[in-house]
């Protein structure tokens, strides 16, 4: 099982618990969490991926449990495994196109790291835009950095945040395809939080959630 | 891409904070060091010239501007004295030892210093070559003055570095170099020593231990005109004695007799150096505060560059974290970047402060004349720059510190 969880709960306030129904994604399954906004879809995501802490529960990814007591093994099966999508891209403004991806390949200890993110930038068509600063680039071009940084180090989950809630139909289609392009090449499991109704074809597993 | 390229990036993205920061270690360090290499030397070699030496006594003047001039050479004498009265006080029974001083002449800029061999003896240093001098107008040079044996030179009359060497001219006599001193770190190795009649004689004088000693130079000076108050008579005069008595009690009482029943003063070299140290200490205190203070205020400014830094790009280390950077990793980031700006300007400032010692070493008379050294490392100094990276590690680790409680999921959850 590529992902499983057992009685997960949260308490975003004193007195008050988020609990979850358990989860069992075989790999190389997909997983969209749709639901409204402040339903808990993005901290259940944020469970999932180990960025943030029950309440109680557990989780375990490949049989190996999250220990959130173990900052150093939680953040290495994130470098090794995971990808993210962020739903405000969030790229390192500081640094050029080709660090910003980089940065991906650092965090996992990847090697080839320039060539590997020139091939990936090439084949979005980004391959003149290397050296530029992520701050020059449009919201598309931007937002083709954030999916090549979330995918250059080959994960076998990615993790995406609404993602295609501030796209256009066809802009949502053409980022849903290159996900879901990765997933099934590469045998990796897309998981999505997002309230965009849109995209439910590319999914065999929703969750819709409610508060 | 490594880490250090993330570590240069961040720092590049905020230069002029940086450079702030680095301007301010850089001050800081800088005068903190000109100042403890300053003040190392004038410890270390008042230490080192006035061993053993108990009292000095000169003509009838500033106490410490004789022991300036007799013990470290770096000032004028307050005049000369009569030697039937220095000789009255080398027999006196609580003398150990004393030594004669006659000054007047330089060479190359280097004090011609008619004296005895007890002097270098004193000291404790011996011949690198050749001997000691067997008659007047034969020397024996200190190791810094560039003189081997065999070398013949002329006296020059004043006692300070003069930029014009024309000066030197024959009135003032022409020495023989018999002997080299090995160096021995103290204040002969810039003196140019010879027997106590080359002096007198050149200043046209009665020869005290050569009396038969007849020289061309003694009629040649007979008319010749000393501004610094020569007598032309015959009688011959010293500039001052150097004396070490045999107990604390002539310590404390040959003095006060010699100023009180001659003309003569005595001065007692542990006084007049900690009247010397408390006028100094005034400007040393001020100097060390604000070096001090510059340091702090790099810590700060190094601190507070990152911590603003930080508040900014909190979304920045939550994403690093986010794809898999351990907070240990992004804390040592974060910590790099404050040893970083730190040790560069620790670096920088040593290596200004050691410049700017090693001008005023060679363009300062003081310094110079004292044969400042750059090739030290005071205790000091070691303390300072462990206090700077101490300062450094501290101002990098309380920024750090806040991204090991970053709750990654909110941090990221709110807006750029």
């Amino acid at each position: 099982m590529m992902l499983r969880t057992r009685r997960l709960s949260l308490m975003p306030t004193p007195g008050q618990i988020l609990a979850f129904d358990d989860l069992d994604l075989p790999i190389g399954e997909n997983l969209l969490i749709l639901g409204k906004s402040g339903c808990g879809k993005s901290t259940f995501l944020n469970m999932l991926s180990g960025l943030l802490r029950p309440a109680s529960g557990n989780i375990s990814f490949e049989d190996q449990a999250y220990d959130f007591d173990d900052d150093h093994i939680l953040s290495k099966i994130r470098a090794q495994n995971f990808g993210f999508v962020f739903q405000r891209l969030h790229l390192l403004g500081h640094l050029t196109t080709i660090n910003n991806i980089c940065v991906g390949l650092l965090a996992s200890n990847g090697r080839q790291a320039r060539s590997q993110a020139l091939s990936y930038l090439d084949s979005f068509g980004l391959g003149d835009k290397a050296d530029v600063k992520v701050s020059e680039l449009s919201v598309g071009e931007a937002q083709r950095v954030a999916i090549i940084r979330a995918l250059v180090h080959t994960p076998k989950i990615i993790f995406a945040d609404e993602p295609t809630s501030a796209l256009d139909d066809h802009h949502a289609d053409q980022v849903m395809s290159v996900l879901s392009d990765y997933s099934q090449k590469h045998k990796a499991s897309l998981i999505v939080a997002t309230h965009d109704a849109r995209i439910q074809p590319y999914f065999t597993h929703i969750r819709n959630m409610t508060r | 891409m490594t880490d250090l390229s993330l570590i240069l990036a961040s720092l590049r993205a905020r230069l002029f904070s940086c450079g702030l920061s680095f301007l301010l270690t850089f001050f800081g360090v800088m005068l903190a060091t000109v100042l403890v290499l300053f003040v190392y030397h004038v410890h270390h070699r008042f230490e080192a010239d006035i061993k053993g030496i108990h009292v000095v006594v000169g003509a009838k003047g500033s106490p410490l501007q004789i022991i300036l001039s007799s013990v470290y050479h770096v000032d004028m004498p307050t005049g000369n004295i009569p030697y039937a009265s220095a000789q009255k006080i080398m027999k006196n029974p609580g003398v150990k030892q004393a030594i004669p001083l006659a000054l007047g002449d330089s060479a190359h800029g280097f004090r011609i210093v008619g004296t005895t061999k007890a002097y270098a003896d004193h000291y404790d240093i011996a011949l690198a070559e050749g001997t000691f001098w067997d008659a007047p107008f034969e020397a024996v040079v200190g190791a810094d003055t560039g003189l081997k044996t065999g070398d013949q030179f002329q006296g020059a009359h004043g006692l300070m570095p003069s930029p014009d060497e024309a000066d030197a001219d024959e009135d003032h006599g022409t020495y023989k170099v018999v002997g080299v001193l090995a160096r021995s770190g103290t204040v002969l190795d810039r003196l140019i020593l010879t027997d106590i009649d080359s002096v007198l004689i050149i200043h046209g004088q009665d020869p005290v231990n050569y009396k038969n000693y007849k020289h061309e130079h003694e009629k040649k000076h007979h008319d010749h005109h000393h501004d610094h108050g020569h007598d032309h008579g015959s009688a011959p005069e010293i500039t001052a004695l150097l004396l070490t008595v045999k107990s604390h009690l002539h310590h404390i009482n040959l003095p006060r007799s010699i100023n009180r029943e001659s003309d003569l003063q005595a001065a007692h070299p542990p006084t007049e150096m900690a009247r010397l140290y408390g006028l100094m200490g005034m400007g040393q205190k001020t100097a060390g505060f604000l070096s001090v203070f510059l340091v702090l205020m790099a810590a700060l400014s190094i601190f507070t560059g990152l911590a603003n830094s930080l508040e900014n790009r909190l979304g920045d280390v939550a994403v690093l974290r986010a794809i898999g950077f351990s907070s240990r990793r992004v804390m040592g980031l974060i910590l790099c970047e404050a040893m970083f700006l730190t040790l560069i300007g620790l670096l920088a400032g040593l290596a200004g402060g050691y410049g700017v010692y090693a001008l005023l070493a060679t363009h300062m008379a003081p310094l110079s004349a004292s044969g400042a050294s750059v090739f030290v490392l005071p205790p000091a100094l070691i303390w300072i720059i462990i206090g700077v990276v101490v300062a450094g590690f501290v101002a990098g680790m309380i920024p750090a510190w806040r991204v090991r409680h970053l709750d990654i999921a909110r941090q990221l959850s709110r807006a750029l």
